[in-house]
């Protein structure tokens, strides 16, 4: 095995052969921790700065956790029925800064949040959701967040929840 | 050929890149405990994000935790400002637009509430909880949990805990699509050092009329239905909590309240009498909640939480009216 990664490495092994080395072992987690190892060896001889250890392991977790976006969809900004109150310098920083993907699908930080009516194939009755009924949800809300058990796990999220409902 | 070979060895001598990373689920409750127990009992203070749905509000909060309990300040940066002192259970509110201080007393926030071994197995029960990898928080180091639902009736939860104090720097909520329904982020964060604890002064907030918003006692959390009610298909994992008749602004009658978690997640149902008004009836995503609203016994019932469409509308649809509890009938 070791051969074969070292000759894979070196660029010595022919195009056919190096096929069907990575065909057969290149799904097998040692032959993978072992080609790391070649590649972070390598790396160090040649003094090129080292990825971190199980880099490789984290990048295929964390690509696995990505959400596969065939086709991003652009959410509808509210119509004229709900006229964006401009954000405050500050907010949009915020906004920017921190989230930039969402910088698109923000509601106005004033009014309350138009409802989102794009549900995929609920197999549930759909209220006809009006600016009206959404905020006659408002108080319902309130002694939800009041009542909610704090485990801490939330951080502080019951407060601000509480604080921005008051709006 | 073989001019790796050599350094093969002194590689395996790196403990952390030879081992596999093993983490049995005794080390994530280690580290739930630590994250729960972390956020009551620090000093700390600093800015933080919190974005629901569209909405994305900066904050800033100000913990202190000393012989006398727990003290918090928090400040909204952006909108309209709204100032909240929490000294153990007791809250106030100012909001300067309304000249108002809203004093409340919290019964659901105990000092120091660690995550009680009940509350430790309805978690286990229902989310696979898993440790992730190491990432960067607010310049912090951190360790990642995930916590994976079990079933379709609750969400995906995201921790980022501080690798050495536990305390919560980021966390989020994803949905059955994996979209982010909830975040919460400090963006900037100082642990520990020393806090002025006069900050935490209630009476030194501006003058203002008070409105006291305490919410009554329950009178009894695990009763069975004292009003009346009844739920036939409650969805797996979740219990009831809270049961309790509470004032609510522009109702004459308070409203039947309860509330069932399962741990991590909680759904409110809310009753009261149907009123001349018409009930628009069915499901209506609010923010990162489901609210699901019908009608049963001449009552109207809400159920709400950040749980799957299916949760909210499984329970709405369970609840029966059988018996004379002071809150139901038509009488």
């Amino acid at each position: 095995m070791t051969a074969e990664i070292s000759s894979l490495m070196d660029g010595e092994a022919e195009n056919e052969h190096a096929v069907r080395i990575l065909g057969s072992r290149g799904g097998q987690d040692d032959w993978t921790e072992v080609w790391d190892a070649y590649h972070l060896i390598g790396d160090c001889l040649r003094q090129t700065d080292p990825l971190s250890p199980g880099f490789s392991s984290r990048f295929s977790a964390r690509l696995a956790e990505e959400p596969t976006i065939l086709a991003p969809q652009r959410r509808k900004l509210p119509s004229v029925d709900h006229p964006l109150v401009a954000l405050s310098a500050a907010a949009s920083v915020a906004i920017i800064t921190f989230t930039g993907w969402t910088a698109y699908q923000y509601a106005d930080l004033q009014a309350t949040p138009a409802p989102q009516l794009a549900v995929a194939a609920q197999p549930v009755k759909m209220a006809a959701a009006s600016g009206k009924q959404s905020a006659g949800f408002s108080h319902y809300l309130l002694a939800h967040h009041e009542t909610s058990p704090v485990t801490g796990m939330e951080g502080v999220t019951p407060y601000i929840r509480t604080v921005a409902d008051n709006q | 050929m073989k001019k790796y070979s050599v350094f093969l060895g002194l590689f395996l001598l790196l403990p952390a890149y030879s081992q596999a990373e093993i983490t049995p689920q005794a080390d994530s409750l280690n580290w739930l405990r630590k994250i729960s127990a972390a956020s009551h009992q620090l000093n700390y203070s600093g800015v933080f994000v919190y974005q629901n749905s569209g909405r994305i509000e900066t904050s800033r909060i100000t913990h202190m935790a000393d012989e006398s309990g727990e003290h918090e300040k928090l400040e909204t940066l952006d909108g309209s400002l709204r100032e909240v002192i929490r000294n153990n259970e007791q809250v106030y509110c100012y909001i300067p637009e309304k000249n108002t201080v809203v004093i409340e007393r919290r019964r659901s926030i105990k000092p120091f509430p660690a995550l009680f071994p009940r509350q430790m197995s309805d978690l286990t029960d229902n989310y696979a909880i898993r440790k992730g990898g190491t990432e960067r928080v607010a310049g912090f180091d951190s360790q990642v949990l995930i916590l994976e639902p079990k079933d379709g009736y609750r969400y995906t939860r995201t921790l980022w805990a501080d690798a050495s104090t536990g305390l919560l720097l980021k966390t989020n909520v994803r949905n059955e699509k994996n979209e982010i329904v909830h975040q919460f982020a400090f963006t900037q964060l100082v642990i520990g050092g020393k806090i002025d604890k006069q900050i935490f002064d209630a009476q030194r907030l501006p003058k203002a009329k008070t409105v006291d918003a305490s919410v009554p006692e329950d009178k009894d959390v695990a009763g069975q239905g004292q009003y009346g009610w009844e739920f036939t298909r409650i969805p797996p994992g979740f219990r009831k909590i809270r049961e309790l008749m509470r004032p609510m602004p522009g109702r004459k009658q308070p409203v039947l309240h309860i509330v069932f978690s399962d741990g991590l997640a909680a759904v409110s149902v809310f009753i009261e009498p149907q009123g001349k008004a018409p009930v628009e009836e069915g499901l209506v995503p609010e923010g990162s909640m489901n609210v699901y609203t019908r009608v049963a016994s001449g009552h109207k019932i809400t159920v709400l939480g950040e749980v799957p469409a299916v949760t909210v509308t499984q329970i709405a649809n369970s609840v029966v009216f059988h018996g004379r509890g002071s809150h139901g009938g038509k009488d």
